[in-house]
């Protein structure tokens, strides 16, 4: 099969598994463009035209068609574990789409507590028929850690008592995919820091299947949208990195396509907040900026509706899409080698040194006693 | 016979919170019981990390409050090292504490709170030329409310209705007999829901412009600001200045109006008209003007005695926590608590949904500490803030809120209420966006002199130090406490605004200001308590923040042993 | 006195060893120095802009780790391949607690270990170590180049990389182990030269000169 002929299959597929959910709308799409006076010739010539725009070849119109008739139909169940709701402040941020937009058009936001109407006993209600009508093919996200330590008891919701691993472990079963999303659902964030006492962990170490890790703390609402949509899209889940993180968003490091890079080849740095260097816009490695050991598109996507991001405030990187940043990272005021390392309040250099000098006392008092030793006699 | 409700999980607000309560006979509330069922432990990772980094791990207490106790952990370390960090970096946090509450509120009003107020279903009957009239009843000038886009939303939902997946407004209270909107006004509090949505993320901006994202940012240090070179930009500035002004016409032609319309349509609904049962309150001081002077004062009111408004006495403040899942023998002032997790789990009982584990009231049953000032409990947040600006006669806050009383004909009384907890919220918001354009201007006039933006923090290993910082948090008073030992935490201690609000019964059986605010109040229909969601949702919430960081004071980890089964 | 035939002259290092021993020494000067710059940059800037000083020294760096890691590779091959089993030899007092015992205690004035190749025991075992550190060393060396140079030999290297950076925890952990190991380097050298120095004035031979020379001087007795 030549890859059109591949890709053309690929498509019919989705749309066969699109075509299996239940109708959202009882008005069929064609009703409602007669409605506004729009005919099945002029949807088709439009269908023609995006096709064209594609670059794909004329059959593909009909299938663009199709998807355009079958759209906005995947369920969305967005669930809350240890977290601090940052991530779902960041998602309602979003510009692309706007949440609004996301809501109505795209996804059927099924469950999320932040947002939902639903309280208690009904929102219960809420999750558990998602979780059964659309077995199998829901998305779902989830925000913040699971607690494992004694059974999890650190975290219940719901009437019924349900520790947060128990309910994970359910709704992981029947997810078309999951998203672990920020670095708590990721890899256990802040909670799971040393030493702790939560026994917190990512997603994927308490479920068996696998799992989409947006790091980021919180991830930006375009990393997070922009993965939905790219399910919505496409219908499959994007090409992945070594951490399970998406390529199109993690695939650089921050350093790479860092604004003060050129700033960090020419070897200007800014020596202490608020100086010169600072007001110059030097690079913010020796002020702790961890930019080149973490993958992420801040530098290119920024936050915010491209407003801003931390080196452009003046502040390093702290390395919030990593796994276990808040021990590996740390402190995010020093470089790499100079962090305090954890129980022994020394750097490494400084061990490094003290075993040197200690090195260099043993060989003083071996040199020295030699000369005392008696000559070696054969 | 009484029968108990059960409402897992809250919704709309942040983080995990249970409510239960007792209704009799008549479904009058008798007993209530507030509840976090979520527990961090953010302040035993604390222990042995630098004080450079405390503000942003603490910042991570909340994500939507999210530069709160970023600031009041860092601030908490500059007053333990003895500092005073440049003027400039205090105005810079001051725009960026202005610009998180114009969003906090906004998103709490519309986003969380607003579906208990508006009745989404009614509004689809709504004559949308009759709305666009109705809005100019509450303001000359509304916004997103003439009769074309009121059409527009009109339609936009009843192609969503109609589709019969609701998604997140599914299965809600709607059509309950306390939803006290006209269709019309329905409609147009609608319309501002969705314009919320868009102004919301601009106020988001304003943040991200100072502090590089938002939610949490990422540019204050011990010792300042970093953010220097979007100060330095007049263009930054005005990029400021200017969403500033988009997100402030809203509140103005919007939230404000709204207040005004839900106080004129809910008036005389009893469900709203009480809730505020605690009658002590307490706040911070906030915002910071030119020459020191601060918009907002500090100051505890007791017994709802407005002329008898005092100074807050650090000392007076202990945290108790018999019915908390702890270990403690008596009330712990902040400086010497301790935080031994006791896990007691839930009791099985009937309830209006039949058989479900509930909370042991006369047991262990909240993550959350029960703070007490004097003994007493106390409420904190906008309407706290508020009162006490008031009661010490605060020039601004006295004119904002008699101008309000006298627009919708309230007495003061109406204050002291649920309804009076919401408005109040929006005042707050008001003022600290209009009157935060003096901070702007203080900043501008400060810059053309001193650029300065940090110093650098001096800090002696061998030295032991203590200290704390108190504000005002979009949710009440906050404030962080803290030693320093061999150059590392040694303890770390956050007495937050919803710890406040939301502990369970202390040792003396006196409850806290949520479970006050429920007792007396009548429900509809147990199975669906909106009342009891309405009242709750007007404190606004945070349970991440209000559980953690209480003290870890030379506790090795070995003492925090929780019991498996729960006994 | 005896003067007939004190000493030999006796070939133990090829001149390949030499080569490599002193090529080896120069990229590990030069990867210390640089790579502690490159961990905390200490030089002021120049006035100007153009003049790259971070891409110079990690250019210097670049070019000391590709150094190390080619010899590391040919000293292994030629520890197997070598014609002269003199390094081989060693292995056979490795083996022996006898060696070790001689060995150590001629470290404390007693005594003298009759060696069966050109390295006594625990300087073998140090040696094998220290390669071994250098094999972690470049394979961490090489995942960071890796993650900066996206196109040719850090293309090709890019599956195995994200890979190990996965198998280690992360970028950080990555570069603060690669950091960690330096020390063991500095630590090293400076034990080694004083052994050098010291075994050759202690048992009267040629130890400093022979990586030079290549030549030691032994008497003929104390060579089997």
């Amino acid at each position: 099969m030549d890859t059109h002929a591949a890709l053309y299959e690929q498509g019919k597929a989705r749309l066969d598994a699109l075509r299996q959910f239940a109708p959202r709308q009882q008005q069929s799409l064609i009703e409602k463009m007669q409605q506004h006076g729009i005919s099945r010739r002029d949807f088709m010539k439009w269908s023609a035209m995006v096709t064209g725009m594609l670059a794909l070849p004329l059959p593909f119109s009909n299938l663009v068609a199709q998807a355009a008739e079958l759209a906005d139909r995947v369920p969305l169940i967005w669930l809350h574990m240890a977290e601090c709701t940052g991530c779902s402040e960041s998602l309602i941020r979003t510009d692309t789409p706007n949440l609004d937009s996301l809501i109505f058009d795209h996804i059927s936001l099924e469950y999320h507590e932040t947002l939902m109407a639903a309280s208690g006993w009904q929102a219960e209600e809420n999750l558990e028929h998602a979780l059964e009508t659309y077995k199998g093919r829901y998305l779902l996200a989830v925000e913040g850690a699971i607690p494992t330590a004694n059974n999890g008891s650190f975290l219940t919701v719901g009437c019924k008592g349900h520790t947060g691993l128990e309910i994970i472990k359910h709704a992981a079963e029947g997810a078309a995919a999951i998203i672990s999303v920020g670095t708590c659902a990721a890899f256990g964030g802040v909670q799971a820091a040393y030493p702790n006492p939560t026994g917190a962990k990512g997603v994927y170490e308490v479920v068996s299947k696998p799992v989409i890790n947006l790091g980021g703390c919180p991830p930006s609402e375009k990393n997070i949208v922009g993965t939905l949509m790219y399910f919505i899209m496409f219908g499959k889940l994007p090409a992945l990195d070594m951490f399970n993180r998406p390529k199109w968003a993690y695939g650089a490091r921050v350093h790479d396509n860092c604004e003060r890079r050129g700033r960090f080849d020419a070897g200007e740095f800014v020596e202490e907040f608020g100086d010169h260097g600072a007001k110059e816009g030097y690079c913010l490695y020796k002020v702790g900026c961890k930019g080149p050991y973490t993958y992420n598109n801040c530098p290119t996507e920024r936050f915010n509706h491209h407003t801003s991001w931390p080196v452009l405030a003046g502040h390093g990187c702290m390395g919030c899409s990593e796994p276990n940043f808040w021990d590996d990272m740390a402190d995010f005021e020093k470089p790499l080698g100079r962090q305090l390392l954890h129980g022994l309040d020394a750097t490494a250099d400084t061990i490094g040194a003290v075993i040197l000098g200690a090195t260099v006392v043993g060989i003083g008092a071996h040199a020295v006693a030699s000369l005392f030793a008696k000559p070696l006699e054969e | 016979m009484s029968k108990r409700v059960v409402i897992d999980p809250i919704t709309r607000i942040e983080g995990h919170l249970r409510i239960e309560v007792e209704v009799d006979e008549n479904n009058v509330i008798s007993k209530a019981w507030s509840s976090s069922t979520l527990w961090r432990g953010i302040e035993v990772i604390l222990k042995g990390r630098t004080p450079m980094d405390v503000g942003l791990i603490v910042q991570r207490i909340c994500g939507v409050c999210t530069y709160s106790h970023y600031r009041c952990g860092t601030e908490a370390v500059e007053n333990a090292l003895g500092m005073t960090i440049p003027l400039n970096a205090k105005y810079l946090r001051s725009l960026m504490q202005t610009s998180l509450f114009m969003h906090d509120h906004i998103v709490h009003f519309y986003h969380l709170h607003g579906l208990d107020w508006v009745d989404v279903v009614s509004a689809l009957s709504a004559d949308p030329a009759k709305a666009a009239q109705v809005a100019l009843k509450y303001t000359d000038n509304p916004i997103a409310a003439g009769e074309g886009d009121l059409r527009a939303v009109q339609e936009r939902i009843k192609g969503f209705v109609d589709t019969g997946k609701l998604g997140p407004f599914a299965n809600a209270y709607w059509g309950n007999g306390t939803y006290k909107f006209t269709p019309e006004q329905n409609l147009v509090a609608l319309s501002h829901y969705l314009k919320a949505l868009e102004v919301q993320r601009i106020a988001a901006e304003m943040m991200a412009i100072f502090g590089g994202k938002s939610p949490h940012p990422q540019s204050i240090v011990v010792g300042g600001v970093t953010s220097v070179r979007d100060m330095l930009s007049p263009a930054r500035l005005q990029e400021w200045k200017q969403k500033h002004a988009i997100v402030t016409d809203f509140i103005v032609r919007g939230y404000q109006a709204d207040i005004v319309m839900a106080a004129e349509a809910f008036g005389a609904e009893p469900s709203v008209l009480g809730g505020v049962n605690v009658k002590n309150f307490m706040a911070s001081q906030e915002f910071v003007l030119a020459n020191g002077e601060h918009l907002f004062d500090q100051g505890v009111i007791m017994n709802g005695d407005l002329a008898g408004v005092s100074d807050i006495n650090p000392d007076w403040i202990a945290e108790d926590v018999t019915h908390a899942w702890y270990s403690a023998d008596a009330p712990q002032h902040p400086y010497d608590g301790t935080t031994i997790p006791n896990y007691t789990g839930f009791v099985e009982r009937d309830t209006v949904y039949g058989k479900l584990p509930t909370l042991d009231g006369d047991g262990k049953y909240s993550w959350v500490k029960s703070p007490r000032y004097k003994g007493e409990p106390v409420e904190v947040g906008p309407l706290a803030c508020l009162l006490v600006s008031y009661a010490r006669g605060n020039q601004i806050v006295v004119d904002t809120v008699n101008g309000l009383l006298a627009r919708t004909g309230l007495p003061i009384e109406a204050l002291f209420t649920t309804l009076g907890r919401t408005a109040a919220r929006m005042l707050q918001t008001l003022i600290a966006a209009q009157e935060g354009l003096k901070t702007f201007d203080a900043l501008i006039t400060n810059i053309q002199s001193d650029e300065t933006t940090y110093i650098k923090p001096d800090m002696d290993p061998n030295k032991e130090y203590i200290g704390h910082a108190m504000m005002e948090a979009p949710r009440g008073s906050l404030s962080h406490w803290l030693r320093i030992k061999n150059g590392v935490i040694e303890n770390y201690q956050a007495v937050v605004p919803t710890t406040w609000n939301a502990g369970p019964i202390d040792a003396n059986g006196k409850m806290g200001p949520y479970e006050a605010s429920l007792i007396g109040l009548k429900l509809e229909d147990p199975t669906k308590p909106l009342e009891v969601i309405r009242i709750i949702h007007s404190f606004d919430p945070c349970m991440a923040c209000s559980v953690h960081v209480m003290d870890f004071k030379g506790q090795e980890l070995s003492e925090f042993r929780v019991s498996p089964n729960g006994q | 006195m005896d003067h007939s035939a004190t000493r030999i002259r006796t070939l133990v290092f090829s001149p390949a060893i030499r080569i490599f021993h002193w090529l080896r020494a120069l990229s590990i000067l030069v990867l210390v120095v640089t790579g502690f710059y490159i961990s905390w940059p200490f030089l002021v800037t120049p006035d100007s802009s153009d003049v790259l000083v971070q891409g110079w020294i990690r250019f210097a760096h670049l070019m000391g780790g590709f150094l190390l890691t080619a010899i590391t590779l040919v000293r292994f091959y030629l520890y197997f391949f070598s014609r002269s089993d003199i390094e081989r030899r060693s292995f056979r007092d490795v083996m022996s607690i006898k060696s070790w015992i001689t060995q150590l205690k001629s470290y404390l004035w007693m005594g003298h270990l009759h060696k069966a190749g050109v390295y006594g025991p625990l300087q073998f075992v140090t040696y094998i170590a220290i390669s071994l550190v250098a094999v972690v060393i470049c394979i961490t060396g090489l995942v960071l180049y890796a993650n900066v140079y996206h196109e040719g030999l850090g293309g090709m290297l890019w599956g195995s990389a994200a890979w190990i950076t996965a198998q280690m925890g992360g970028l950080a952990q990555l570069r603060i182990w690669h950091h960690y190991l330096t020390w063991a380097f500095v630590i090293f050298v400076v034990i080694h030269v004083y052994m050098a120095v010291w075994s050759g004035i202690r048992f009267k031979h040629n130890s400093v000169d022979s990586i030079v020379s290549g030549y030691d001087y032994p008497k003929p007795d104390s060579h089997h």
